[in-house]
């Protein structure tokens, strides 16, 4: 009698798998209205690989959670907002809880006035309370204390002298000097106006009770390595804004899942691999949408330039000359990636386009010339070639991929490595921090401003300076951008440090991949700013039509 | 068997310790300690240094160890270096949903492989063992990430299906939550059914030969009867020995796969982010819960061996 049930059994647990196949089918599926008006309600899902760690907007910068932050707060300033704007515009900025602003002759003091009537989020305990310039004195005063923003954005409030509230809804900011960039720290999430008393028993915004601000979206729900839910901010100072009642963040480590949720339409956008959008354009239901921007996170090898042999500017161009980028362009991005520099093509008011480069320096960006390489290395003492490290860690998927290409062209002209691969871990605790001997390859983030790909990467003494440069002829080019004002002027000054560090070659970067993201079909007017410090707040202006 | 018991499970003590010891100072050996990766991916502090003082790490490794131990044996597990939480509460949170999965998988791969195993025996050689033996060795083959991968991608493009990316709670929707958790325990258990399939099917066979079996028939009881009261109990032993060394990979090993691909946050994922951040709080203390959870369910298997054959005294 038992034994008659084994069969059963096993049918039983078929049955069980065939119901949980079958349930949510594709009909439920698709856009159920195609009119094109925007309309409040619905909810919109956003797939993410990593989870934030630590809300505070001052105290550290963190991609996965400057997404979240933008939901909830705002800036003085925002950068050019609404779909019809592009989503690496940085340009022109906007007012944001700042309803104008005015500028000194000097560049030195900016006033502010405040929107009238802008409230915090209805939660306690700052219960709906009206945001005022104290709010602001004190926002801008802890961004720029170093003690609480460790980061390396603290170098933008360096120059702060200081906060003045002139009346309720009027502050004045002074700095003692001039630095492009500091217009730009006005919008950027790392300097969101908070309330003092949302701080946390720490005196931190670390923890989502205290993430209460003016922005669109308020915190409803928060499990960590799961899901972030942010509902509707009822009080929001755009009215109507935002669209969509529910906006959900949830984190999907595994690259299968994510694929199987977009396409099953359980959520909404996905950041993907032009091999994924292939895919999912191949096995979705129709109707999908896809958008793709020039990349953002190059990967390159970073030469230690203060110690041999990469202390000789001749070995550091002979690996220039080995690396064949072309072939990483055509063969493994299949054509969908571009050369890249350090003032990259995704700054786009500052883009240097490869033709406008010296044609010295343009040949260490692009060229492929083994034969060249080994001259230059023989020059430089090393006839018969070299030994020397090659970092990297297995936490990059590309940089594992490139790694044995690398190895193979290095040794074509007489470069043997000896490859120290190391879990993403022990990576960050070490050559991330510009703690490696010879080579270090690894991905770049660059911010919409120069100055942190020039000063931020090559002033000595910088976080980000990880190969070590100490450069008597940049170093006054670096100082020297910082403190221009007319953007013709700067931009000169900062093309002319490009191609310096072009030839320099203490970074040689690979190629730069396109970024691509999908969207579900009955998702509209989808726009967030790509370029870090990210800010995803413009889905205030998102829709949905089912 | 008290006495068995009492000293069972006095012997847990030097085991613990040793674990803890292993666990606290293997950790340690990994390169990048975690004021580093804290500093370098988070600015939790303005130098390693700094933090390193704040959390303790700059004292001796044996110092470190003896604090954390003195907290261990009054209750307390530690916190998260990482998150300050407490370790109990990151894992209260978590651990249902891996013992769910666990005990699903282990029901599954239990029912499945005894239930197959037995009439592949009682049915030597005929088309239905053979099917049976197929289907066993299928599950030895067949790697659980492979199929999870497949059960998650072609249902989605064939019908439209992929897991739920919430937790669908039990109290709320209990054919949901089935649904939810059934299809990662069938992939789970699916391979230890495999090995529970095989061993019974040997061993049933062998008792089934056994005179005491052909005494039983003769009597004239029916096969059920047989089967269920005199050969059960004894081909079972192996198999309850063998669930026993299991249930580690299948909680740890299965489960960290398993609940990735499915979108389950439980204890798997939480030790595996625990050991990438360097999480020495977290690991410690997880850790020695797992090892807890083993050496309790190894302490069931033995006693079990007792009621499975009355000739084993302890």
């Amino acid at each position: 009698m038992l034994l008659r049930f084994a069969p059963l059994f096993c049918g039983g647990l078929l049955a069980v798998l065939a119901v949980a196949c079958t349930s949510n089918r594709p009909s439920d599926i698709g856009p159920s209205d195609v009119s094109e008006t925007p309309r409040s309600g619905g909810r919109l899902v956003l797939a993410s690989v990593t989870a934030p760690t630590a809300f505070d907007p001052h105290k550290r910068v963190q991609g996965p959670s400057q997404v979240e932050q933008s939901f909830v707060w705002r800036r003085l300033l925002r950068f050019p907002s609404g779909p019809q704007h592009g989503w690496m515009q940085m340009f022109p900025l906007e007012g944001d809880l700042a309803e104008r602003w005015e500028t000194s002759a000097d560049g030195k003091i900016w006033t502010f006035y405040l929107r009238q009537g802008v409230k915090y989020h209805n939660l306690p305990p700052v219960n709906g309370r009206e945001v005022t310039a104290d709010d602001v004195k004190f926002s801008l005063e802890r961004a720029a204390n170093p003690k609480v923003n460790l980061s390396g954005d603290a170098r933008y409030w360096e120059q702060l002298a200081g906060v003045e509230v002139l009346d309720k809804y009027t502050v004045r900011v002074q700095f003692s000097q001039i630095s492009p960039p500091q217009q730009f720290v006005f919008a950027w999430i790392t300097a969101p106006i908070l309330p003092p008393e949302a701080r946390d028993k720490d005196g931190t915004y670390e923890t989502t009770e205290s993430m209460i601000g003016q922005g669109p979206f308020m915190h409803k729900e928060y499990i960590p390595e799961s899901r972030h839910v942010f509902v509707r901010n009822p009080d929001y100072y755009r009215k109507g804004l935002p669209y969509v009642d529910e906006l959900e963040q949830v984190y999907i480590k595994d690259p299968a899942t994510r694929l199987a949720a977009m396409r099953t339409g359980k959520i909404d956008f996905l950041a993907v691999t032009l091999q994924e959008q292939k895919d999912l354009e191949r096995t979705a239901p129709p109707g999908g949408q896809f958008h793709s921007e020039t990349g953002t996170h190059p990967h390159g090898l970073m030469l230690r330039s203060d110690e041999p042999p990469f202390n000789d500017v001749r070995v550091r161009r002979a690996v220039a000359l080995a690396m064949d980028r072309k072939s990483i362009i055509d063969s493994y991005w299949e054509g969908d990636a571009v050369y890249t520099n350090m003032v990259a093509a995704l700054l786009a008011d500052w883009f240097k386009p490869l033709e406008a480069y010296s044609p010295e320096a343009r040949k260490y960006l692009t060229e492929y010339n083994p034969q060249e390489a080994k001259r230059l290395l023989a020059e430089a003492g090393y006839p018969n070639g070299l030994t020397t490290t090659l970092t990297t860690t297995s936490g990059y998927e590309v940089s594992m991929a490139y790694l044995a290409f690398i190895q193979k062209w290095l040794e074509n002209v007489g470069i043997k490595t000896n490859v120290n691969v190391l879990d993403y871990g022990a990576w960050l605790g070490g050559p991330f921090r510009g703690d490696y001997h010879g080579i270090n390859l690894g991905t770049f983030t660059r911010l919409a401003d120069p100055d942190d790909a020039l000063y931020g990467f090559f002033y000595p003494g910088q976080q980000e300076n990880k190969t070590h440069v100490n450069d008597p002829q940049l170093t006054p080019l670096l100082l020297k951008q910082r403190q221009l004002t007319d953007y013709e002027e700067r931009k000169k000054v900062v093309w002319e440090a490009s191609d310096y560090i072009a030839k320099q070659a203490w970074v040689v970067f690979l190629a730069e991949p396109n970024q691509h993201w999908a969207l579900s079909p009955w998702v509209r007017d989808f726009s967030i700013k790509t370029l870090p410090p990210y800010d995803y707040g413009t889905l205030e202006r998102a829709w949905v039509t089912r | 068997m008290r006495a068995y018991l009492v000293r069972r499970v006095l012997l847990t003590i030097p085991t613990l310790a040793l674990v803890s010891v292993l666990v606290f100072f293997l950790i340690r050996l990994l390169p990048g300690d975690t004021a580093e990766l804290m500093v370098a991916e988070n600015h939790y502090a303005p130098s390693v240094e700094q933090l390193r003082e704040e959390l303790g790490l700059n004292q001796p490794v044996a110092l470190q160890y003896w604090n954390w131990i003195s907290r261990v044996v009054q209750g307390d597990l530690g916190r998260s270096l990482w998150t300050r939480k407490p370790v109990v509460a990151e894992f209260a949170a978590r651990w249902p949903i891996t013992a769910e999965l666990g005990l699903l998988a282990l029901l599954f791969a239990l029912t499945n492989g005894i239930l197959v195993g037995v009439y592949s025996a009682v049915r030597q050689d005929t088309v239905g063992d053979y099917l049976a033996r197929s289907l066993a060795i299928a599950a030895l083959a067949l790697p659980n990430f492979w199929v999870a991968t497949l059960v998650v991608v072609l249902p989605s493009i064939w019908f439209g299906w992929s897991p739920a990316l919430r937790i669908i709670p039990m109290a709320a929707d209990p054919l949901g939550n089935l649904l939810q958790f059934g299809l990662p325990a069938l992939i789970l258990g699916f391979g230890l059914s495999g090995i529970v399939m095989r061993l019974t099917r040997a061993m049933a066979l062998e008792v089934l030969r056994q005179d005491y079996i052909r005494t039983a028939r003769a009597k004239g009881l029916d096969e059920r009867a047989v089967i269920l009261r005199h050969a059960a109990k004894n081909f079972l032993i192996p198999v309850v020995t063998v669930v026993g060394v299991s249930i580690p990979g299948l909680l740890i090993g299965g489960a960290v796969i398993l609940e990735n691909i499915f979108q389950l946050p439980g204890m798997g994922q939480l030790i595996i982010e625990a050991i990438g951040k360097r999480d020495y709080g977290m690991i410690q203390g997880v850790t020695l819960v797992f090892a807890v959870v083993v050496i309790s369910v190894n302490l069931l298997v033995d006693v079990s061996y007792s009621y499975l054959d009355p000739r084993i005294r302890f």
